[in-house]
C-alpha cells in the first residue's frame, strides 16, 4: 500500500575486499545530445549514400541539397527518438502521424516521384538491352527532379528508421548494407555505378558501424552512465546467464565517448577518399570496363532479366503456346495479354497495298460452347510431315492425293483464284496479263516453339509449315483491285458451310439466344444482309461493338463453367480481338452469312514504314505484277508477337473467303478497373487518381518548377500548421489519459490509499526541487525536514501528528478515520507555505 | 620505442564474418564484372592491412600508467585512481582493455579486474576511478597487461605494459577504543620516569624540517630562527625508557584489523601525552620481532606502513609472551594488545 519512494542504494562493487568502486561517482561526462547527433550523423551517411547513390547510378535528376537535408532531418530524428524514455515512446508516435500526414498532403509528389525513378529505371534497362519494350508508369507531376526528391526523401524515413534501431541498438550494418547492395546491384547488372561521393559516404559510415561493433562501446543507456559495470552476479540479474558465466572478473566497460566516435569518423572518411581517389587513379573506370566483358553467367541470364525488368513477371511467363497473344482458338483462359515483344518471325517481301497485311495461321470452322475454343473442321492434328518444304522446292504433291484434297478443302483457302496455269514456275516466266500479280514471301521463323503455317493473302501452299529456325517461302497472289476474280476450282461449297440456324452448337440452346438478342440489339436481323448487304452488316456489328464494347488486353478470364461468348456479351463487355472476332463470326452465322474465325498476324502500314529494313533483293523476285504502291523495293520486317491478331473471315461466292474487322480500335480509352497492383494503390491511396490526372493534366500546363516550388512551400506551411496542431491534440489526449488513469486510480482506492496519492503528488513536486529531500525515504524524516526548513506553515506537533497518521496509512493494514484524513489534508496538504525555494 | 613482445590473437568470428562479406562481394563481382564492386573488395583488403599494421604499430609506442591520488589515507576515506593510457601515434583503437589486478598485501587478498578505454591519436586517454577504503592495509592496483584491438577489431594485441601504484590505509577514522592510557603509565620504566621529569636521555641523530605532530620539545628554535623555518632534532633513545607495546595478531582477518587500529589508537593516546613509545610485532620469517620507535605521528604511520609491506601471516605467531620473554630478558614490563573474546582487549604484561 506504501507509496514511498525508495532509494536505490547501488550495488557495492569491490575491487578487492576493501576497496570500493564508488559507481555513482563515476563521471557522467559525455554529452548526450551530441552523442546522439553522432549516431544520426552515422545514420545519415548510411541512407544517403545508398538512396543517393541508387538514384545517381540509376541517373535519376533529383535536387541534390534537399534530399539531403530531408535525409539528414529524417536520421537526425530517428537518432534523438532515444535520448529519453518519454520522448521514445511519443515520438514513434508523432512519426507516424507526421508519415501519414506527409503522405495524405505530398501523395501526388511521393507517387509521381516513385514512379519517375521506376521510368528512369525502364529506361536504363531498355538503353541496355536496346529494347523499346518498356512499362511505363504515368507521372503526374511535371517537375520531375522535385517529385523524385519528395518521393524519395519519403521513401527514406523507412530506410533512416530502420537503419536508426540497427545502428543505436546494436551497432549492426548487416540490415542496411544489405538493403543498399541489393539496391546498387540493380543498376551495377546495366553497368551503372553510383556517385563517388555516395560510394564515400556508405563506405564511411558502415566502416564506423563496423568497427564500433568490435569494439562494443555504443549502448547509450537512459541514465546516462558513462561506465557500465558489469560482475557474473549483475549479469545474472539482467538474465545473461551465459555471458555471467564467461565473466569471472569484474569489467569496467566505457560505455560512449563522442571524442573517439568523431575521430573514428574521420579516419573512415579519409581513408574511404584516400583509397577511393588513389585507385581510382591508378585503375580508373575506363580502364576497367575496357579489360574486362560480361562474365557468361551474366549473359545467360540477360534474357530472364530482360523480361523481368521490362515487362515485369508476367513477361517471364508465355501466356499462350505458340505466338503472340493467340493461342490456336483457345478462348477465355487468361486475365490479361502480357506480350514479350520478341520476334515471332520475319518476312522478306515487296509491299503492295497501305491497308492492313493478314498472315493466317489457324481456322475456327467449329464454335464449342463452354468448352470456349474454336476448332477446325476435320482437323488433323499430326502434321503431314511431306508437306513441309524450302522454299525452293516445288511442292511435291499429288493433286489425287486424298490428304492434299482433304487439306485443301480443310482450309477452303482464299487464294484459290482462276489464274491461268503457264507452268509451274509462275514467277521465273512472269504473268503476261494485266492486273495479274504474283508474289512470294519468304519467313523465317524466330520463336523457338512456333510450328505453323503463315499464309499471306492468298496462298495455295497451305500445308507449308515453317519451324523455328527455318525459313518458308510462300507463294501468293495479294488482292490489288475490285476486278480481281477468285473462282473456286468449280466444287462445291463443303457442307460444313452450309449452316443452320442453330450455328452447329446445338446443344447450347442458351448461346444462341444470347447472340441472337445481340443481333437484335444491334438492330440486325436475318434479312439484313439483303437489306444493306454483308459489308453493311459487318459495319453495323464494329460500329455497335465499338460503342459499346470497349477494347482491352486486361479483360479477365471467363469465369469456370460460363461461355466464353455469353461471358463477353452479357457479363463482361470488354476484350480484345479474339472476343469481337468470336462474337463477330457467331453473328454473322446467325444472320445467314458464311463466316469462320481467323487468327494470325495482321500488320498494319505504318509498322511496315516504321520498321521495315530495305533489302536489296531483286524485286522481281518478289513480286510480278501490278503494284498499286508502284516501284516498292524488297523489305524485310520483323514480326513480334504484339501483332498476333484474330479476325473474322466472310464467305463470298465471287471472292471466296475475304478477311473483315469488327474489332474496335485500342485509340479508345482502356478499362482499367481490374487492376494491376499499382494501379489498385494509386486509386486507393490517391482517391481519384484519374481526378489527379486531371487536375494535374491542366496545371501542368502552366507550372514551372517555380511554380512547383511555391505550392510546395505553401503545402509545408500547412503541413508544419497540421501538424503543430496535430502534436498539441496528441498532447492533449495523451494528458487526458493520465488524467483520466489518475482519477479511476484514486476513486477506487481506499482511504488509507486516497491520502497516500495525495501525499505522494504533493511531496513530488518538491523532492524535484531538493535533493535532500528526495533522499529521505520516511514520512517522518519529510516532514521534520518541512518543518525545519520552514517549507509550509505548521506546528511540530501537527508535524508529528500528520507523520504518525501516514505512517498508519502507508504501512499499516488499519484503516484511518475521516478525521485522521481530513488532518494530514488541512495540516500538510492544504497547509500555507510559507517563502522557500522548496 | 622498446622491444615488447607482442601477442597476437585472432578474433576468429570476426575474421570469419569479413571473409564472408569478401567472399560473397567476390562473387557478386565475377558475376556482375561491375566496377564498384572491384573496388569494394580492393578496399577490404587494404582496411584489414592497414588496421592490423597501425594496431601493431600502436601496441608497439603505447604508455600506461596507474597513478593514486595520495599514498597514505584513513580508513573511510576516498581516493581516486587514475589510470591513463598515453599514445605518441597517429594510429587508434576504440577498444583498450586493460588487464589489471587489486590486492591488499598485508591481508593478502587479490581480485582481477578489467578496465576498457578508448585510445585516441597522439593523446592521452584516463579513467578516473573513485575508490573508497573500507579495510585497512598497504593496497596495490597494478596494471598486468593491455589488451588492444585493431581499428576493426580484427586481432587482439597483448602489450606486456606494466605500472602499478600503492596506497596504504592507515586505520586513523575508525571507531575510537575505549582505552585511558593514563593508568598504564606507572608501569613505564625509571628512564621513561625520568625523561618526563626534565632529563633527556635521548640523543640527536638528525636535524630535519618540521613534521605536524613532531613534539614541541624537539624544535631546535637556534637552527629555526637562522633557517626561518621550523626544524626539528631527530632523537634516539638510548635507554628503554619508554611504553613497550606488543602487538599479537589473530588469524581472524576482522580481529587483527580491530588490534591493528586499536593498538594504533592506543598509541595516539600515549603520544598524545608526550611518552615515548615501541613497538613491537612478531616477524615470523626472521623469528623475531620488528620493532619501531615511535614518538611521533610520522613514525606511527611509516610504522604501519612498514607492517603492511609483509602479509599478515608473517606477524603471526604463538606463545609470542614467551619469545618477548626470550628475547628482551631485560624488559621490564609491556602493554600486550591483541583479541581476546572476540574483541581487542590489552593489558599490562609482566616479563619477569
Amino acid at each position: 500500500m506504501a507509496r514511498n519512494k525508495k532509494i536505490k542504494e547501488p550495488e557495492l562493487m569491490y575491487l578487492v575486499d576493501g576497496l570500493v568502486l564508488k559507481q555513482e561517482k563515476i563521471p557522467q561526462r559525455e554529452n548526450r545530445l551530441l552523442a546522439l547527433f553522432l549516431k544520426g550523423l552515422t545514420v545519415y551517411l548510411v541512407v544517403m549514400g545508398g538512396v543517393g547513390g541508387f538514384l545517381s547510378a540509376v541517373g535519376s535528376d533529383y535536387s541534390v541539397l534537399l534530399l539531403n537535408l530531408i535525409v539528414f532531418a529524417e536520421a537526425m530524428y530517428c537518432c534523438m527518438l532515444f535520448y529519453n524514455k518519454i520522448w521514445q515512446n511519443l515520438g514513434y508516435l508523432l512519426l507516424l502521424a507526421l508519415m501519414i500526414f506527409m503522405f495524405y498532403i505530398f501523395r501526388y509528389y511521393v507517387a509521381s516521384g516513385m514512379f519517375a525513378v521506376y521510368n528512369d529505371f525502364q529506361n536504363m534497362a531498355s538503353d541496355y538491352f536496346d529494347s523499346n519494350a518498356t512499362r511505363t508508369l504515368d507521372e503526374f507531376i511535371e517537375d520531375r527532379k522535385l517529385a523524385i526528391t519528395i518521393g524519395m526523401g519519403y521513401l527514406s524515413v523507412i530506410f533512416c528508421l530502420l537503419s536508426n534501431i540497427q545502428i543505436s541498438r546494436a551497432m549492426r550494418y548487416s540490415g542496411f548494407v544489405a538493403d543498399t547492395i541489393v539496391a546498387w546491384l540493380i543498376p551495377a547488372y546495366f553497368d551503372k555505378e553510383p556517385n563517388p561521393v555516395y560510394f564515400i559516404m556508405l563506405l564511411a559510415g558502415t566502416i564506423l558501424v563496423y568497427a564500433r561493433n568490435a569494439g562494443g562501446h555504443y549502448k547509450l543507456s537512459f541514465s546516462n552512465a558513462d561506465y557500465s559495470i558489469e560482475n557474473a552476479d549483475a549479469l545474472k540479474k539482467k538474465k545473461k546467464k551465459k555471458k555471467a558465466l564467461a565473466t569471472k572478473k569484474l569489467k569496467l566497460n566505457y560505455n560512449y565517448r563522442n571524442k573517439i566516435v568523431i575521430t573514428g569518423l574521420l579516419a573512415s572518411f579519409i581513408f574511404s577518399i584516400i583509397v577511393i581517389s588513389v585507385v581510382g587513379i591508378i585503375y580508373p573506370k575506363n580502364t576497367f570496363k575496357s579489360n574486362h566483358k560480361d562474365s557468361k553467367l551474366k549473359e545467360s541470364t540477360k534474357e530472364y532479366i530482360e523480361n523481368f525488368t521490362l515487362l515485369g513477371l508476367a513477361g517471364m511467363i508465355n501466356w499462350y503456346r505458340s505466338s503472340g497473344g493467340i493461342s490456336s482458338g483457345e478462348l477465355g483462359g487468361v486475365a490479361s495479354v502480357n506480350y514479350d515483344y520478341q520476334t515471332d518471325f520475319t518476312i522478306k517481301f515487296v509491299p503492295y497495298t497501305y491497308e492492313r497485311m493478314y498472315i493466317k495461321q489457324f481456322i475456327g470452322t467449329n464454335y464449342l460452347a463452354f468448352e470456349n475454343r474454336w476448332e477446325m473442321v476435320e482437323y488433323d492434328n499430326k502434321i503431314n510431315l511431306d508437306f513441309i518444304y524450302n522454299s525452293d522446292e516445288k511442292p511435291s504433291v499429288d493433286e489425287n492425293n486424298t490428304t492434299w484434297q482433304h487439306n485443301r478443302k480443310r482450309f477452303l483457302d482464299s487464294t484459290v483464284l482462276a489464274y491461268k496455269i503457264i507452268g509451274d514456275d509462275q514467277i521465273s516466266r512472269g504473268l503476261a496479263e494485266d492486273k495479274m500479280t504474283a508474289a512470294r514471301a519468304v519467313m523465317e521463323v524466330i520463336d523457338p516453339v512456333a510450328t505453323s503455317v503463315y499464309l499471306p493473302y492468298y496462298t495455295m501452299q497451305v500445308d507449308k509449315m515453317g519451324m523455328s529456325g527455318n525459313t518458308t517461302s510462300y507463294t501468293y497472289y495479294p488482292k490489288v483491285t475490285d476486278n480481281q476474280v477468285y473462282n473456286y476450282l468449280g466444287e462445291a461449297i463443303p457442307d460444313e458451310f452450309v449452316y443452320t440456324d442453330d450455328l452447329n452448337i446445338s446443344n447450347y440452346v442458351d448461346v444462341v439466344d444470347i447472340i441472337r438478342e445481340t443481333a437484335m440489339r444491334m438492330g440486325l436481323d436475318k434479312d439484313s444482309v439483303n437489306e444493306i448487304g454483308v459489308d453493311g452488316v459487318v459495319a453495323k456489328i464494329a460500329e455497335f461493338f465499338q460503342n459499346n464494347y470497349p477494347y482491352t488486353l486486361r479483360p479477365g478470364s471467363t469465369p469456370y463453367n460460363e461461355d466464353f461468348v455469353s461471358y463477353f456479351l452479357t457479363t463482361n463487355k470488354k476484350g480484345y480481338c479474339v472476343h469481337f472476332a468470336t462474337a463477330g463470326t457467331l453473328i454473322l452465322r446467325y444472320l445467314g452469312i458464311p463466316a469462320r474465325y481467323v487468327e494470325g498476324y495482321a500488320v498494319d502500314a505504318n509498322e511496315i514504314i516504321e520498321n521495315a529494313a530495305n533489302e536489296s533483293d531483286p524485286v522481281e523476285d518478289y513480286y510480278v505484277g501490278y503494284n498499286p504502291l508502284g516501284s516498292s523495293g524488297v523489305i524485310s520486317l520483323e514480326i513480334p508477337d504484339a501483332d498476333g491478331h484474330a479476325w473474322i473471315e466472310v464467305y463470298d461466292e465471287k471472292e471466296g473467303w475475304y478477311p473483315v474487322e469488327v474489332t474496335p480500335s485500342s485509340d479508345e480509352e482502356e478499362d482499367t478497373s481490374q487492376n494491376a497492383l499499382y494501379s489498385f494503390l494509386m486509386n486507393l491511396f490517391l482517391m481519384n487518381g484519374q481526378g489527379a490526372v486531371e487536375n494535374n493534366a491542366n496545371n501542368t500546363e502552366e507550372n514551372n518548377t517555380g511554380e512547383a516550388l511555391k505550392d510546395f512551400s505553401n503545402k509545408l506551411i500547412n503541413v508544419v500548421g497540421i501538424f503543430l496542431v496535430a502534436v498539441l491534440v496528441i498532447a492533449l489526449l495523451i494528458l487526458l489519459g493520465m488524467f483520466l488513469v489518475k482519477f479511476v486510480r484514486y476513486s477506487r482506492a481506499d482511504i488509507n490509499d486516497k491520502l497516500i496519492i495525495k501525499y505522494h503528488d504533493f511531496i513530488k513536486k518538491r523532492t524535484r526541487r531538493s535533493k535532500e529531500l528526495s533522499e529521505m525515504i520516511n514520512y517522518e524524516e519529510q516532514l521534520n525536514y518541512l518543518f525545519d526548513n520552514k517549507v509550509i506553515e505548521v506546528s511540530e506537533e501537527n508535524a508529528k501528528m500528520a507523520g504518525r497518521i501516514l505512517d498508519k496509512a502507508g504501512f499499516s493494514d488499519i484503516k484511518i478515520s475521516e478525521e485522521e484524513f481530513e488532518f494530514v489534508i488541512n495540516n500538510i496538504i492544504k497547509a500555507r507555505h510559507l517563502k522557500s525555494k522548496i | 620505442m622498446e622491444n615488447r613482445k607482442i601477442k597476437i590473437k585472432p578474433r576468429i568470428f570476426r575474421i570469419i564474418e569479413l571473409i564472408w562479406f569478401f567472399a560473397v562481394n567476390t562473387a557478386l563481382y565475377f558475376i556482375f564484372h561491375n566496377y564498384f564492386l572491384w573496388l569494394f573488395d580492393v578496399l577490404i583488403v587494404i582496411m584489414v592491412m592497414v588496421s592490423i599494421a597501425s594496431g601493431y604499430y600502436l601496441a608497439k609506442n603505447i604508455e600506461v600508467k596507474a597513478v593514486s591520488g595520495a599514498d597514505r589515507v584513513k580508513k573511510g576515506e576516498e581516493i581516486p585512481l587514475r589510470v591513463s593510457v598515453s599514445n605518441p601515434t597517429w594510429a587508434m583503437a576504440l577498444d583498450c582493455n586493460f588487464d589489471m589486478s587489486a590486492r591488499n598485501i598485508f591481508f593478502g587478498s587479490k581480485n582481477d579486474f578489467n578496465l576498457a578505454l578508448p585510445v585516441q591519436p597522439k593523446d592521452e586517454s584516463s579513467m578516473d576511478l573513485p575508490l573508497k577504503i573500507e579495510k585497512i592495509g598497504k593496497y596495490e592496483v597494478m596494471i598486468n597487461k593491455v589488451i588492444l584491438q585493431d581499428f576493426i577489431g580484427m586481432l587482439y594485441f597483448h602489450v606486456p605494459v606494466t605500472s602499478s601504484c600503492t596506497v596504504t590505509a592507515l586505520p586513523e577514522g575508525s571507531e575510537a577504543i575505549d582505552f585511558e592510557p593514563g593508568g598504564f603509565l606507572s608501569a613505564m620504566s625509571e628512564s621513561e620516569e625520568s625523561g618526563k621529569k626534565g632529563s633527556d636521555f635521548s640523543e640527536v641523530s638528525d636535524i630535519r624540517e618540521y613534521i605536524p605532530g613532531d613534539r614541541i620539545r624537539d624544535i631546535h628554535w637556534k637552527l629555526s630562527a637562522k633557517a626561518q623555518k621550523l626544524m626539528v632534532k631527530e632523537r634516539v633513545s638510548v635507554s628503554g625508557s619508554e611504553m613497550v607495546i606488543l602487538m599479537e595478531l589473530s588469524e581472524d582477518e576482522k580481529l587483527s584489523e580491530d588490534v591493528l587500529t586499536g593498538t594504533y589508537q592506543i598509541i595516539n593516546a600515549f603520544m598524545a601525552l608526550n611518552v615515548q613509545q615501541r613497538l613491537m610485532l612478531w616477524n615470523a620469517a626472521g623469528f623475531t620481532f620488528t620493532e619501531y620507535s615511535i614518538g611521533s605521528r610520522r613514525e606511527l604511520e611509516d610504522a604501519y606502513i612498514d607492517i603492511f609491506e609483509t602479509p599478515m601471516t608473517n606477524a603471526q605467531g604463538a606463545n609470542l609472551k614467551d619469545m618477548v620473554r626470550n628475547l628482551h630478558p631485560f624488559l621490564t614490563a609491556y602493554l600486550a594488545v591483541g583479541a581476546k573474546d572476540g574483541k581487542v582487549s590489552w593489558e599490562m604484561t609482566d616479563n619477569g
